[in-house]
């Protein structure tokens, strides 16, 4: 190191002062919503390599950590003092933008003549154009419908405002002066970060402020490796699934090798399914993303609190993602929800962490990030109001257990930055009537630590032509996974005025337009659980039943534990307690390949009881026969499979056990490799009639790589044929 | 001349009870400290009664006694509440469960939300509902109602708080609720609505105050009634009044029924009496620094005012009730260094507290900060906390060697440096919150008081650039000359969240009007005989249209008889312009909370001064002292020998019994006629 340790620790200081001032000011002065509700927006400043070297840790949004402006300043070209720099494009910047709403702003810094850093800034504004109001829609199926793209242009110009690029961005908005607000406060936030950086500058001396940013992002690194050496060297694959791509009802798989070797690791998405026609799709130009691994970013600041939160904590970890995957999708595609996939992206890491680590992982939270947006018609201006109602899953679903505490009930750590909104203030600020705002006792999944329980939202539409969005609705399918013995969290689900005779089952929402009176209720997933649910205290089950968060038949059937009444609590029945958890074990010991044998990778969650076996069930789609098959989570390569290998089974509750009982993991990763053989683009439509086909073909029989193949065949052979003509 | 000349001041800390008096035709104050007897504070504040006497002051002279208490302020900390219930509108029942959801840091698998003060098993619904405009949308239910109250009394709760959707606009469901339910239960539940005691718009924040006030409420009035009748039996004939955290007091029977307005009574006392210590200077923007064992706080008085924040929060727990700014900006003279996973110094958040207390006491084996003061060469080992407390430099040089090791310095250069880790820290913390709130510090002297602040005040002006440093004559008893100076006050609030357009401009008048009456009544109701004259404060929270935070405009009554928005709306975008920069005249104005502050004056007490030098400062010799990496022989003199006019030159050192003030090299002090030190920069060769 450069610096002293004193010296480092001083400066440290003194940038997150900065990074965090630049926050204070967008939060006091930018006009957009998205803001003001959600805190939808970030700052850090950036060292000349493009990385982040201070980020705060508690304003705004987390996941733009590992990120890097190196791109969109070569698309750029050469930049001068006083330039700042606009753009919200995923193609130009390597995925710096994510989606188009989220428009970044960033300046450098020059100490004489010489750039030492870059001071960024992004806002979720209110909206870019596009198809629909605040720019995003699940259904768009190129980048052009989801709004104006702004490549890398100089805003300001050696300190000249560039009128022109003012005059465009205005001209492509529904709400031009929101947009305006917020560009402003990104503008002087910048701006204040670069005179505070000359600042220091004047104090330190140019090489100390120079030699310092070096140092605290080799700190980061140095660090984070450590703290990877604790996972054990080796490969760990897991997959999991998006519900369907909202064309189709055929599953989206997001899959990856992880290679952990001595304090590096790779990620190696090659498995992952094509790019989708829909808004689902990541850019990442193929460079490594921090969406992709967030839960990776997690584990590390949960092992080591006082990490410098900087971006080259990710420098440990490389990333391969082939052209024309879902994670490096190619132009056209659109990219609107992409969070959907960081959302599971973040399951998928960390659930093949969790077969080298499971104590030190939590179960899959819900697992969604959906925002739920009404916008009813504004009568004196002819446009629309709009409002979040509430975010649901991100920050409103059961988050998952972990190995030493139960998960966080209603908020999913996944996305936990996210803030919701007051009843009193949302409907003073649109018409609308929230009949329920409450947690949906029942709903997580059991374990030694119990997931968190999902949250219920029904609201009812008061306005005619009212319309309700909620981008990001996920695991309406498959259900939220349980580690290490733990049951998997329920199901959500969307339901048309329940409790009356018009109740109505709805799919997940894209675009919704009830009548008023009408009820719309949104059931977020719960969380899984960690842990063996009979080792479960006893007296915990009991004061979740007090608390009414358990009923009691399901702390009998899922936990074994009989509590009797004793006025308004509820005393546990040691005898019958230890009874019922030892039939239970028995039970569950005598089920063929099942219990005790964590190689199967799964134990059936149906028999388990587990949330999954309750409420949801009955409804949901695949209610038929659970079979159980080998679930890809065992695929555990890693050099030391035998003894001392800590317990790592996973309930993936009962739609992924029926689906993969035919769309085998290995069947899933053939069809994979032989869609490397399309243009990117031809892909997806490929992938579904190969579905379609199999099912004509096979409809009972679990697939393996040969009939893959086989049907493979006889599109390769219509294809040819076709050309030949 | 009033027989009763003393004014009584009364603080129970952890360790101490101080009472201090305060000679109100002299300014003259005494302060004296006994032992706290935490199983029975009030016997503590006996003991002191006695010590008073010896001093020549019997119990009755005391016309005028204050009370600043911890009491609710601890059993909330502490969680040693009352067991209560809560009752929501049904659907509602999670509110305090869901919070604002976002978690305090997301990246952390292991962080939660604070537990809430009302666990899930003792909140119910009723069935009611208003819509947003206050109107009926379901009635309530009493039927229902009835029922569920042998669920609460099931429960075993003792009360039960009651908050229901938009009941700031209508509380007549919370009010009729709160009547059956007391009186179907005999009076044997404490019923509180939450209109009643802060009717704001957002139901969470509403809820949570609510709770918190009838959660402490049984501890506290527990505690006032043994104190009185314990004042009674010695013979003090005046009641006490109970400090705020609106910086104001009020007679105890007000402090009984809404205890949650004490909760940060302590520090908003302390700002009080920094606001009169500025006054006495002639300094009117301020920034107090309070430094003590386990934290460092700052507050801002802008031209005199001290600010107010209406969202503050206590271990996680919002309290939208106005209350004295404060911020807390990290480290405290017991706040350790440790070097961590990756090799870095940090000083804090983790503290010594008292018990072992820093390795000097001659107890602990971790270096705090008051190590690294004592070793180099601050702090007098003989004389701290007026020589009470030994110190023992050696212990601090030993605790402080592994740090040294690891930085590869001799320990007393490994504690200049963790002295300026603590600086740096303290410099993000409080430019973080100068940018929150749009001021400069350039504008700003830092004001020290606490054990610690005038022994780190400069380093800190020195960073934030500040315009001075002001050290108060008697920087320990701050506290207790706000509380003896402070006026009644008391604060209302109306949740409008309207357009300016809907809202014709007469309303506003009379809406203004009615909070003026309300908290004339509660100053009415006052038993406080010698309030002199009375003073009404409007303001009003609003925002442009969509804009995402409201900013408090002060709003002149004489305003108010404006024919139209014109007057108010140019001020607006005047205060806006000045905030952030920039305005936006053709935007709608949305008015959010309009607020009453009703002033009742006491008669102040004269300025105590100190003589005028006659002859050249002497100093008592010279301290070998480490100061950012420099040696220097600082030259160390003694407050009692300052005179006004007095001035001295850094490096300099001042002793006196509460504290010490370090004087950099480069700055320059002196004395003026209140007796405050005012240290300034040197302006550059």
């Amino acid at each position: 190191m450069r610096t002293d340790p004193a010296t480092l620790e001083i400066m440290r200081s003194y940038y997150n002062a900065i990074a965090s001032g630049m926050g204070h000011i967008i939060e006091r002065t930018s006009f957009t919503t998205f803001v003001k509700e959600s805190a939808d927006f970030a700052t850090a400043l950036a060292a000349p390599s493009g990385e982040f070297y201070v980020y705060p840790k508690t304003v705004g949004v987390t996941i733009f950590l590992g990120l890097s402006v190196a791109k969109a300043v070569e698309s750029v070209g050469p930049l001068e003092e006083g330039d700042i720099v606009i753009t919200n494009d995923p193609y130009t910047t390597d995925g710096l933008a994510t989606h188009l709403p989220d428009v970044h702003v960033f300046k450098p810094v020059f100490s004489n003549g010489e750039l030492i850093s870059y001071a960024w800034a992004f806002v979720h504004c209110s909206d870019v154009g596009g198809l629909v109001p605040s720019s995003i829609s699940p259904e768009a199926t190129d980048i052009h419908q989801e709004g104006l793209r702004i490549p890398p242009v100089k805003l300001y110009r050696r300190g000249e405002r560039s009128e022109d690029v003012y005059t465009f961005l205005n001209a492509n908005s529904r709400v031009p002066q929101l947009n305006e607000g917020d560009v402003h406060a990104m503008v002087a936030a910048v701006n204040t970060a670069e005179q505070r950086l000359l600042g220091l500058v004047g104090k330190f001396g140019e090489q100390a402020v120079k030699d310092s940013i070096e140092d605290l992002m080799d700190q980061g690194e140095e660090r984070a490796r450590k703290v990877i050496r604790q996972i054990p060297d080796g490969t760990y694959t897991f997959a999991d699934y998006l519900d369907d791509d909202m064309l189709s009802d055929t599953p989206v798989r997001l899959a990856v090798d992880v290679i952990v070797d001595d304090g590096s690791i790779t990620l190696d998405f090659t498995k992952c399914d094509p790019q989708v026609r829909t808004a689902f799709n990541l850019v990442t130009n193929g460079k490594k993303h921090s969406f992709l691994y967030q839960g990776l970013i997690n584990y590390m600041i949960s092992e080591d609190p006082f990490i410098p939160a900087n971006g080259a904590i990710t420098r440990p970890i490389s990333v391969i993602s082939p052209v024309g995957t879902l994670v490096n999708p190619v132009y056209p595609a659109a990219v609107g929800v992409r969070h959907t996939i960081t959302m599971r992206m973040y399951n998928v890491v960390l659930g093949a962490l969790a077969q080298a680590i499971p104590e030190r992982v939590p179960a899959a939270g819900a697992g969604q990030s959906a925002i739920v947006v009404l916008s009813t018609p504004d009568a004196d201006t002819g446009t629309r109001n709009m409002a979040v109602v509430q975010p649901m899953g991100g920050g409103g679903g059961g988050g998952g257990g972990q190995s030493d505490m139960d998960g966080a009930d209603g908020i999913d750590h996944a996305s936990g930055f996210l803030k919701n909104t007051p009843i009193e203030s949302l409907e003073q600020h649109i018409d609308i009537l929230v009949k329920r705002y409450e947690f949906l006792p029942d709903t997580a999944g059991a374990g030694l630590s119990r997931g968190g329980q999902a949250i219920r939202l029904d609201f009812e539409i008061v306005r005619e032509n009212s319309i309700v969005t909620a981008r990001g609705m996920e695991r309406l399918r498959f259900h939220p996974w349980g580690l290490a013995g733990g049951t998997a969290g329920s199901l959500g689900r969307v339901v048309l005025n329940p409790g009356t005779p018009q109740e109505r089952q709805l799919p997940k929402i894209s675009v919704l337009h009830p009548q008023p009176g009408d009820v719309v209720s949104i059931l977020s997933p719960g969380g899984g659980g960690w842990g063996d649910p009979l080792l479960r205290h006893p007296s915990r089950v009991a004061s979740d039943v007090a608390a009414g968060l358990i009923a009691p038949d399901a702390a009998l059937a899922q936990y074994g534990v009989a509590l009797v009444r004793a006025g308004a609590d509820w005393d546990v029945d040691a005898a019958a307690t230890e009874a019922e958890r030892g039939r239970l074990a028995a039970e569950r010991d005598a089920r063929p390949g099942s219990g005790g044998k964590p190689e199967l990778g799964i134990t059936p969650s149906q028999e388990a009881g587990g949330a999954a076996g309750s409420a949801d069930r009955e409804g949901g789609e695949n209610a038929g026969t659970v079979r159980l098959t080998e679930g890809s989570a065992s695929a555990r390569t890693a050099d030391d499979t035998e003894s001392s290998a800590p317990e790592t089974r996973i309930d993936f509750g009962p739609a992924r056990i029926a689906y993969e009982a035919v769309w085998t993991p290995e069947a899933s990763d053939e069809l994979a490799r032989l869609l490397y053989e399309l243009p990117p683009t031809q892909r997806a439509a490929r992938k579904q009639r190969v579905h379609e086909r199999a099912a004509e073909l096979y409809p009972e029989d679990a697939l393996d790589a040969d009939k893959v193949r086989a049907v493979w065949a006889e599109f390769a052979a219509a294809a040819s044929a076709g050309s030949r003509l | 001349m009033d027989s009763r000349n003393w004014r009584l001041g009364i603080d129970i800390g952890g360790t101490f009870t101080d009472l201090t008096v305060l000679e109100q035709s002299s300014g003259r104050m005494i302060t004296l400290k006994t032992p706290t007897v935490p199983a029975d504070p009030a016997q503590g504040i006996a003991n002191g009664l006695e010590l008073l006497k010896r001093q020549g002051i019997s119990p009755s002279d005391i016309g005028y006694f204050v009370h600043g208490t911890t009491i609710g302020l601890n059993t909330l900390l502490q969680r040693r509440g009352s067991k209560i219930a809560l009752l929501v509108t049904e659907g509602f029942r999670d509110m305090l469960n869901l919070q604002r959801l976002r978690l305090p840091v997301p990246y952390d698998f292991r962080s939660r939300l604070p537990e809430p003060l009302v666990p899930r098993e003792r909140v119910f619904t009723a069935e009611e509902r208003l819509l947003h405009d206050g109107s009926v949308h379901t009635e309530l239910n009493e039927e229902k109602l009835r029922s569920t109250l042998d669920e609460i009394r099931a429960s075993g709760a003792t009360g039960v708080v009651i908050c229901f959707l938009h009941s700031y606009k209508n509380p007549a469901h919370e009010n009729r609720a709160a009547e059956l339910l007391a009186q179907w239960s005999g009076g044997e539940l404490d019923v509180s609505a939450s209109s009643a005691l802060w009717p704001q718009m957002r139901e969470y924040e509403r809820a949570v105050m609510t709770s918190a006030n009838l959660y402490i409420q049984a501890n506290v009035q527990r505690y006032f009634s043994t104190l009185q009748e314990r004042l009674n039996a010695e013979g003090v004939p005046s009641t006490p009044f109970i400090t705020q955290s609106n910086g104001g007091i009020m007679d105890i029977r007000s402090a009984a029924q809404a205890p949650v307005r004490t909760l940060f009574s302590g520090p908003a006392a302390g700002v009080i009496g920094a606001a009169q210590a500025a006054r006495s200077a002639g300094i009117g923007n301020v920034i107090t620094f309070d430094m003590g064992g386990t934290s460092a706080d700052i507050s801002i008085i802008e031209d005199g005012q001290p600010t107010f924040s209406q969202s503050n929060h206590l271990a996680g727990l919002p309290i939208p009730l106005p209350a004295v700014s404060m911020y807390s900006v990290g480290a405290g003279g017991g706040s350790y260094g440790w070097i961590d996973n990756g090799g870095l110094l940090k000083v804090g958040p983790e503290s010594v507290g008292s018990d072992p207390g820093p390795a000097c006491y001659g107890k602990g084996e971790l270096a705090a900060l008051t190590d690294a003061f004592l070793v180099c060469g601050y702090l007098n080992p003989d004389r701290f906390a007026a020589g009470n407390v030994q110190l023992y430099a050696d212990r601090s040089l030993t605790a402080l060697e592994p740090i040294a090791r690891h930085l590869g310095m001799d320990a007393r250069s490994a504690a200049d440096r963790m002295i300026q880790v603590a600086i740096a820290n303290m410099y993000a913390e409080l430019s973080a919150v100068m940018e929150q709130h749009g001021f400069d510090p350039r504008d700003f002297s830092l004001l020290a008081f606490g054990g610690g602040g005038p022994v780190t005040a400069n380093f800190l002006a020195d960073e934030i650039q500040a315009r001075s440093v002001l050290i108060p004559p008697n920087p320990g008893t701050l506290c207790a000359l706000g509380a003896l100076t402070a006026d009644f006050a008391h604060d209302a609030v109306l949740s409008l969240q309207r357009l300016a357009a809907d809202v014709p401009f007469a309303q506003l008048g009379g809406h203004y009007a009615g909070l003026a009456r309300s908290a004339g009544e509660w100053l009415d109701a006052q038993d406080a005989p010698g309030i002199e004259g009375r003073t009404i404060y409007y303001t009003l929270d609003a925002r442009y249209k969509g804009q995402a935070f409201e900013i408090e405009l002060p709003v002149a009554p004489e305003l108010l008889e404006d024919a139209d928005y014109t007057r108010l709306e140019e001020q607006f975008h005047d205060l806006h312009r000045r905030q952030y920069g920039h305005s936006d005249p053709g935007a709608q104005l949305e008015l959010i909370n309009l607020r009453a502050r009703i002033v009742g004056h006491v008669r102040k007490p004269e300025l105590a001064t100190i003589g005028a030098a006659e002859s050249a400062v002497v100093s008592s010799g010279t301290r070998r002292t480490l100061i950012r990496g420099r040696e220097y022989d600082a030259a160390v003199y003694a407050r009692g020998g300052l005179r006004a006019g007095h001035t001295i030159q850094g490096p300099a050192v001042v002793e006196q019994d509460d504290t010490t003030i370090v004087v950099l090299p480069g700055w320059s002090g002196r004395t003026d006629g209140a007796g405050n030190l005012i240290l300034e920069k040197e302006a550059e060769a």
